[in-house]
């Protein structure tokens, strides 16, 4: 129970891609935020995410759990990055930058507006690459009927199928240890909630060690790894016009972006200008 | 031709001390359908391992003797020869299903095999069919029950074709709908007689009807091995091993023992065949047996009123309008099949889970607002799984570690630690690693950390399924002993015999409602109930039904309350 990241069946376009641009879609997503640390872009991404989400039917509020789900790893994450993030460190080199710091009798860790501008397009970054997790499970199964080795493949879709039932894990043991006392990953300072970690890591590591020996054993009983030069697939494979289109508008924004990254385009400064700008 | 012949088989896992297998002769021949029953660690896995050759290609060690399987040596084939002939399914449904639809999945081991597309597709169609899954083609294993999970495994079988089919425990994690289920594509399967069947399984009341032979394993070595008529002869020999002979042959063997003869011959292994030895009989008019339950008023401590419940993720409520009171020093069994709420019902007396709607008071605290670990200190928790909470280098620290998290001295901690594992027994391992002990050790060392933290209610979690009848045993026999010492006892179970002999009060969920609270003596009267939530009554109960024309009062529960009946009333 609880979280769940699975495909939702839908009679959407992007439903009934076949399942090469469709993996190719979410590599195409997840290079073009890895190019861009500037909020509006990423941003624009995102909304483009969620646009897909509605034509595919599919509510946001809903796929969005798992997102509001890592919300406080997300924060975390997010703040790291405002104090250590690239931006803010270049930019704190120029102490007519710094707003404040996080310590201000010591003067450590200076805060600058572009290191939180880029930290908010990092944020976004990342919410949209969690948020993807979930149709990726039905995408990288492409692999498998594509030319892919057949054990890469099938490692990569066992990978993704047990993504939920191993995050049910994770739940059921932290209200396993919750039952004795234990207060959580969330209280206590930073060192105490390294040393809870414990808790929680030793008994999922062995579990899953359980789980891959009997997965192994499974497959290795149905005659997995006999003979696989002359495997069958039993799914044919076949491209339509729609595919070709949705593979070539895949292969445009790919270019578009490329260019737009070589050339400098979508770093963090593009927002800041804009910013300062509007103070000027 | 015998589809299997073990030739003094004797197996050691690499690294072990003792043997897994001691010195097997089997022959098992087309066509035969065989349960093997034998409590924990009697070498029954071992032994399905070694019939496609997993043993000892994938499980290496020192496999000594001969193993044929139809009539291949299986220290000169491999796993990828051998899986064509044999198939196996395994206890754990998640783990064994790898692909992304019910279709792929059926398919993989043909495709493995290197079957042609159509003949896979003709194949997939068929065994779809054999295990009702037509139209679920499309959908994700993962998501799907228990029973439905075991159901394609079994069907990705049936389309390699094998000669022999081995299932090891098909049903022990399942619901009771799952059981029934896949009980009734093996008895399809043994009825055609095509294919030699070999199920594992320590419910022997279920497979006696299709088993033409029991074998019976112990400590490594077959202790038993004949039709299942002269196996279950010896009852006492199986109860001592901890295994669950069906109640019927236990009650006639336990009879016959005290010398209450109900006619000669062979003891009875079917319900239909202890009427017919007790249909002629008349019993003089009794008093109904009385519900303890009923008597005993303690003061309210869990609290339910109105409670509604969503996950996050669903649309529909996992608990609808449940209204309970659980009174000091009860013993409350909750049953229903899987997602009818049960663990999500329990899992709002210590604050796990919070009311989407109505409110859960523990002693008169509300647990929307108390932190969970507060409230574990009043309602312990037992989960199914002891090794989702084992993390500690020792048993002591595991202990300990609870008692550290509530706060407790550390002058103080000690002793607790040392009475804890006094009275469970397990104070010889304290300085020992939790992971070295076995799973019955693993599940007492999780319930003395519970334990140590003296709560007054204890919530356990399914503590039959998955288990051998010896083990669940042992847990409830725990939770009997603290219930006497005043400790109030709710716990989920699939097992109606563990109901009918433990828990005077019943809870039935089904789809987030409750469908009956009230004595258990009661719950098994109500025949209506039962066939909507899919339940079926303990054999003896269903016996005490068929007799009450004969003047038996049909709230009789287990073999020992028939037993007394009978000594009491009949002849």
């Amino acid at each position: 129970m609880g979280l769940r990241i699975e495909v939702i069946p839908g009679e959407s376009f992007l439903h009934k891609l076949d399942a090469r641009p469709k993996f190719l879609l979410f590599l195409l997503i997840t290079v073009i935020v890895i190019y861009f640390t500037d909020p509006i872009y990423v941003g624009a991404i995102m909304l483009a995410v969620l646009l897909l989400t509605r034509a595919c039917n599919i509510s946001i509020r809903k796929t969005g759990v798992i997102v509001k789900a890592s919300s406080p790893l997300l924060i975390m994450y997010g703040l790291i990055n405002v104090v250590l993030g690239p931006a803010n460190t270049l930019a704190a080199k120029t102490p007519s930058n710094i707003l404040f710091y996080l310590m201000p009798v010591m003067n450590w860790f200076p805060v600058t507006p572009q290191g939180i501008v880029q930290s908010v397009a990092i944020c976004i970054r990342y919410a949209i690459v969690v948020y993807l997790l979930q149709p990726v499970v039905d995408i990288v199964l492409a692999l498998v009927k594509w030319k892919f080795p057949s054990s890469l493949a099938l490692g990569t879709s066992i990978g993704f199928n047990f993504v939920p039932v191993f995050m049910n894990t994770a739940a059921s043991i932290m209200d396993a240890q919750a039952c004795r006392g234990w207060k959580g990953l969330k209280s206590g300072n930073l060192a105490d909630r390294v040393r809870a970690l414990p808790v929680l890591l030793v008994p999922l590591f062995l579990h899953g060690i359980e789980s891959a020996q009997k997965i192994a054993v499974a497959i290795e009983a149905k005659g997995f790894g006999y003979n696989l030069a002359k495997r069958t697939y039993s799914r044919e494979i076949r491209l339509r016009t729609i595919d070709y289109v949705t593979l070539a508008v895949e292969c445009i924004i790919f270019v578009v972006s490329t260019i737009l990254y070589y050339t400098g385009y979508g770093t963090y400064m593009f927002t800041y200008s804009l910013l300062s700008g509007l103070r000027l | 031709m015998n589809s299997l012949e073990f030739d003094n088989v004797t197996f050691s896992y690499a690294g072990a001390k003792e043997p897994a297998l001691k010195d097997i002769n089997l022959k098992i021949p087309k066509g035969q359908s065989v349960l093997i029953a034998g409590p924990n660690a009697a070498g029954k896995t071992t032994l399905c391992r070694c019939m496609n050759g997993l043993v000892p290609h994938f499980f290496i060690g020192d496999l000594n003797g001969k193993v044929t399987i139809n009539g291949i040596n299986s220290k000169q084939s491999g796993i990828g020869q051998l899986s064509q002939v044999a198939g196996l399914v395994f206890d754990d449904p998640t783990s064994q299903l790898v692909c992304s639809t019910v279709k792929d999945e059926a398919a993989f081991g043909a495709e493995n095999l290197g079957v042609s597309r159509e003949e896979i597709d003709r194949r997939v169609t068929d065994a779809l069919e054999a295990v009702r899954l037509i139209g679920y083609e499309t959908r994700i294993p993962q998501t799907l029950s228990g029973g439905e999970q075991q159901a394609i495994a079994i069907a990705s079988i049936m389309v390699m074709d094998p000669e022999i089919f081995v299932l090891d425990e098909p049903t022990s994690n399942l619901d009771p709908i799952g059981s029934m289920q896949v009980l009734s594509i093996i008895s399809d399967l043994a009825r055609k007689q095509e294919k030699t069947l070999i199920v594992v399984s320590h419910s022997i009341e279920h497979f006696v009807d299709l088993a033409d032979r029991i074998i019976v394993m112990n400590e490594g070595r077959v202790v038993l091995d004949d039709a299942p008529k002269e196996v279950l002869q010896k009852t006492e020999q199986l109860l001592d091993m901890g295994l669950s002979p069906p109640e019927v042959t236990t009650l006639f063997s336990r009879l016959r023992a005290e010398g209450v003869s109900l006619g000669g011959g062979k003891i009875p292994i079917r319900l239909e065949e202890a009427y017919g030895a007790l249909k002629n009989v008349s019993a003089r008019k009794a008093p109904e047996p009385k519900s303890s339950a009923a008597e005993k008023r303690g003061d309210v401590v869990i609290e339910v009123k109105g409670v509604e419940f969503r996950y996050p993720s669903s649309d529909v409520l996992a608990l609808n309008g449940i209204n309970i009171e659980i009174r000091k020093n009860e013993f409350v069994a909750i049953i229903g099949q899987n997602g009818s709420g049960k663990s999500t019902l329990v899992k709002h007396f210590n604050g796990l889970l919070r009311p989407s709607g109505g409110t859960v008071s523990v002693y008169g605290l509300g647990t929307a607002k108390t932190p969970v670990w507060e409230l574990s200190k009043r309602v312990g928790y037992v989960f199914q799984n002891p090794d989702l909470q084992l993390f500690n280098t020792t048993v002591r620290n595991e202990i300990d570690f609870s008692l550290k998290a509530i706060g407790m001295p550390l002058e103080k901690r000690g002793d607790v630690v040392e009475s804890v594992s006094k009275r469970l027994n397990i104070q010889q391992y304290l300085d020992t690693s939790p992971g070295t002990l076995d799973k019955g050790g693993r599940q007492r060392v999780a319930i003395a950390a519970i334990l140590a933290m003296n709560p007054d209610i204890f919530v356990i979690d399914e503590p039959t399924t998955g288990q051998d009848p010896a083990h669940s045993r042992q847990v409830m026999n725990i939770a009997r002993e603290l219930h006497s010492e005043g400790k109030t006892i709710v716990f989920i179970t699939h097992n109606m015999e563990i109901v009918a002999e433990y828990a005077p009060r019943g809870i039935i969920m089904f789809h987030g409602r409750v469908l009956y609270d009230g004595p258990v003596r009661q719950l098994f009267q109500q025949t209506e109930v039962l066939k909507e939530s899919f339940l079926e009554a303990p054999q003896m109960v269903r016996l005490a039904h068929m007799l009450r024309n004969q003047g038996f009062p049909s709230t009789l529960l287990t073999v020992e309350e028939m037993g007394e009946f009978i000594k009491q009333n009949v002849g």
